[in-house]
């Protein structure tokens, strides 16, 4: 199961709101908000694709997200899981 | 706690901490993350998409690539990346990787061997040659190729075949953007470098849809306007794009009716005292169609575009291009940054002569924050074609083969005869691909990209390919292009091959091998080396063993030119994050701003006789006069085909966020296509309720090349009168009805308009 670390850029002003709606979306894990505008968070998908559909569902479903950006992605599929 | 929660936890935390260093913050003070974990090496490369050049780390262990993360040290993106990085590895595992050679027997193509397929493509490129002469056969390549690919592409065609038949598909995106940096500033590419986005005041987002189509150059620019709230973003676009979510002014002209605009910003700049008198004096010449003119005329020349007249051609209102003209002149400092809306138009040549005009005449260039910047579509348009040569008219290193004095050089440091390379350009694509159809080209090498579906007006096309021999050289199989070739070779990925690759912002940076080239995968510089060896040129060929030696070769033939390289070995660059050129030496830092003091060759040659004109700048590159940049007079020209009342729409394509390019990477994960299965066509909610179309309805788009059927997306995207269709779907190939019309000067198509119709289906 890929896992990424993305920053989640927003609108300064609706940062917090978007870390409460990040919080409720599932396979999202979120470490705060950061330089006024950045939320740090952790993806999980079944696939590299399921990572980037995530990522698009939060750029288009939540207002006030500006971009997600990807910092590592993990691949490492069957030693991930043990 | 198991051994799977540990090793799971470990990742996410590792994932977590990553992100955080991206912007400086330290999650887990003291904490040993992944890049020294776990038994995983870790390999400094280029993403293989776009043209921003974003460092990546790649993460292989046992000969696997495990992970992918941003390099922080890289200046482009400093550790972050976009979407497009979820799928790298997954590019590199596609169940459509072509394993094997292939060769059409019998209609269908079948499993052959290298031997088999290389000994039949040498055998009937030397059969065409000696039938018909060298100029019967082309090569197409791709600015998603490596720069020494593209060095043996262009050794063995206009070197040793003999012909200058030999094109790449940056001509489709970026040869406007060529020409007008050349007959605007005297020389290819920009002044600057990223880093002057995070000096702008202003950003002047022309045609360009950043966002979605350079994420991490939009990021850059949102990060910097969050710290510095007087930072403003104007847009001219025919469509609301996501990078409309940070516009302070967004300009929607009528598509290819934007030329008016610039003229019209450019006389609000003179007119209301924005202009930079001093610069104008001494570093700038006005030009029209009779040559050299003086200031005054320029003037005169920008009285038939007043902001209300612009607005009566553009659909713009006026007042807004005077809010935007005024937004630029204010600025202290200024860039622009364009792509394929300025590119792809009959006029693009002279749509970026416009963009460089707004920065000339109010001086905003070579001063840290201002520069007209052209974005690349490709990760190497800028490294391997247009500074490799990878073009008709050009030779490797910024050298011309209509110049005596170049063919001589080039042919010398290839080893063969000056009298092989033809003096006269040969066929650009769109002429290259007539001659296929009309016979007159009966053999065609075609490495790393797919016309069948890329070309626009593409089902002319299928006719030469159908009809004259082709080979085709692709990571990914099947295509459209090889549903037409004879043979098809199995090409090495990224990652499965070392190489250079030059991005938007002069920045050469080296690629390692990872890992294996999978099945029978070949590097494709070795297949054209190995091509060439068995075509005859056994002798010219027999040296290049390494890629190293190739980009050494290469980067010989630069020394002294304005693109100079000479201090981007291998080895330096294996340990730097690129370097930007001119690059004269080994110990040189790279240059961040040419034509002017640090620029080493402004710096040896023309500081001086600056100084005596009381200059900043010299524009010393081989179009350029005396130093001067040149202000074109540029009149408003309709498009190729504008609409009327059989076509009262404009057509107008582009990408979406989720596939790239002919989908041959993108197309093949279920999610993906999932996610967004078809193409689609915008209508404006108004167009729509004109004709009675409704959301999600079957529509018919028909334009004079022929008609094709979409779901219609009614959506306040397009503005009215103009339909967007996303250009990615093999079922759905738009570009069939696109026009194939062209620049007369960089040859570039029209992409971006044509006139079309919609009815019910």
């Amino acid at each position: 199961m890929p896992i990424a670390g993305v920053l989640i850029l927003t609108n300064i002003e609706e940062a917090q709101e978007v870390l409460v709606n990040l919080n409720t979306v599932e396979n999202v894990t979120t470490y705060g908000i950061h330089k006024q505008n950045y939320i740090i968070a952790v993806l999980e998908g079944d696939t590299p694709k399921s990572l980037e559909i995530l990522s698009q569902s939060i750029t288009n479903g939540i207002s006030g997200v500006i971009g997600v950006y990807p910092t590592y992605v993990n691949y490492e599929d069957d030693e991930a899981e043990g | 706690m198991s051994k799977k929660y540990t090793r799971r936890e470990f990742i996410k935390t590792s994932a977590a901490a990553s992100a955080a260093a991206g912007i400086g913050v330290s999650l887990f003070p003291g904490m040993t993350f992944a890049n020294q974990s776990g038994g995983t090496n870790w390999h400094k490369s280029v993403c293989r998409y776009c043209g921003v050049g974003c460092g990546v780390m790649i993460g292989e262990k046992a000969g696997k690539i495990i992970s992918i993360k941003g390099d922080e040290l890289n200046t482009v993106n400093n550790g972050h990346l976009c979407v497009k990085a979820f799928y790298l590895h997954k590019a590199v595992n596609s169940k459509t990787r072509l394993h094997h050679p292939m060769i059409r027997k019998n209609g269908k193509l079948v499993k052959s061997s290298w031997e088999e397929a290389l000994d039949l493509v040498a055998t009937k490129f030397n059969e065409i040659r000696k039938a018909n002469g060298g100029n019967a056969l082309a090569f197409y390549g791709s600015g998603q190729g490596e720069t020494e690919e593209t060095y043996m592409a262009n050794k063995l065609f206009k070197g040793c075949i003999g012909t200058n038949n030999v094109e790449g598909n940056p001509r489709l995106c970026m040869a406007s953007a060529v020409g007008g940096y050349l007959s605007s500033l005297g020389a290819d590419e920009p002044v600057g470098l990223y880093e002057d986005i995070e000096k702008a005041e202003l950003f002047f987002l022309a045609g360009s849809n950043t966002a979605e189509a350079h994420p991490i150059i939009f990021e850059r620019i949102m990060r910097h306007k969050t710290r510095n709230p007087n930072v403003k973003i104007v847009i001219l676009d025919p469509r609301k794009t996501p990078t409309d979510q940070v516009a302070d002014l967004h300009l929607f002209p009528k598509p290819g009716y934007d030329l008016a605009i610039f003229n019209a910003m450019a006389k609000v700049l003179i007119d209301e005292g924005y202009a930079d008198d001093d610069f104008i004096a001494k570093h700038l010449v006005m030009k029209n169609g009779d040559g050299v003119q003086d200031f005054e005329t320029y003037k005169k020349f920008l009285n038939d575009y007043t902001p209300e007249i612009a607005e009566k051609i553009s659909g713009v209102p006026a007042q807004d291009i005077i809010k935007a003209a005024r937004m630029f002149g204010k600025a202290k400092t200024a860039m622009t940054l364009w792509t394929m809306g300025l590119n792809q138009r009959k006029r693009g040549v002279w749509a970026n002569n416009l963009v460089h005009n707004l920065h000339l005449i109010t001086g905003k260039i070579g001063v840290p924050g201002s520069d007209s910047f052209s974005l690349t579509g490709q990760p190497n348009a800028c490294g391997g074609v247009r500074e490799g040569g990878g073009l008709c008219h050009l030779l490797p290193g910024h050298h011309l083969v209509v110049k005596e004095a170049h063919r001589a050089k080039v042919a010398k440091v290839w080893g063969v005869p000056a009298s092989n390379i033809q003096p006269k350009p040969g066929k650009h694509t769109i002429a290259m691909f007539s001659a296929l159809n009309e016979g007159e080209i009966k053999g065609m090498y075609i490495m790393c990209t797919n016309p069948a579906q890329s070309l626009p007006n593409a089902k002319k096309y299928w006719k030469g390919l159908k009809e004259q021999f082709v080979v085709v050289a692709e990571s990914f199989y099947p295509t459209m292009t090889t549903e037409y070739a004879d043979v098809v070779l199995p090409a090495a990925f990224w990652t499965e091959k070392e190489g250079v690759y030059g991005c938007t912002e002069r920045r050469s940076q080296y690629m390692p091998l990872v890992v294996a080239p999978q099945g029978q995968a070949k590097w494709d510089a070795f297949i054209l080396r190995d091509l060439g060896k068995k075509m005859g040129f056994e002798k010219e060929f027999a040296k290049y063993e390494t890629a190293e030696i190739m980009w050494d070769e290469y980067r010989g033939l630069t020394k002294g030119k304005d693109m100079n390289l000479m201090g981007a070995s291998y080895d330096r660059l294996k340990k730097v994050r690129g370097l930007t050129w001119p690059v004269p030496t080994e110990d040189h830092p790279g240059t961040y701003k040419r034509f002017m003091a640090g620029d080493p060759i402004y710096d040896s040659k023309f500081a001086e006789l600056a100084k005596k004109e009381g200059r900043r700048m010299y524009f010393y590159g081989p179009k350029a006069k005396d130093g001067k940049a040149t202000v074109w007079m540029r009149p408003h020209d309709d498009p190729a085909e504008p609409t009327d009342s059989e076509y009262p729409l404009a057509l107008t394509t582009g990408r979406v966020l989720e596939h790239w390019h002919t989908m041959t990477m993108t197309g093949t994960a279920p999610e993906l296509n999932r996610a967004v299965p078809n193409a689609y066509v915008e209508i404006n909610p108004i167009d729509a309720r004109n004709m009675s179309i409704k959301n999600k309805e079957q529509v018919v788009i028909e334009t004079r090349r022929g008609s094709m059927q979409f779901e219609a997306r009614v959506i306040d995207r397009p503005v009215q009168g103009t339909i967007f269709v996303p250009w990615h779907w093999e079922n759905k190939p738009i570009n069939v009805l696109c026009i194939d019309a062209f620049d007369p000067g960089s040859k570039e198509p029209e992409y971006k308009v044509a006139a079309a119709r919609i009815r019910k289906a």
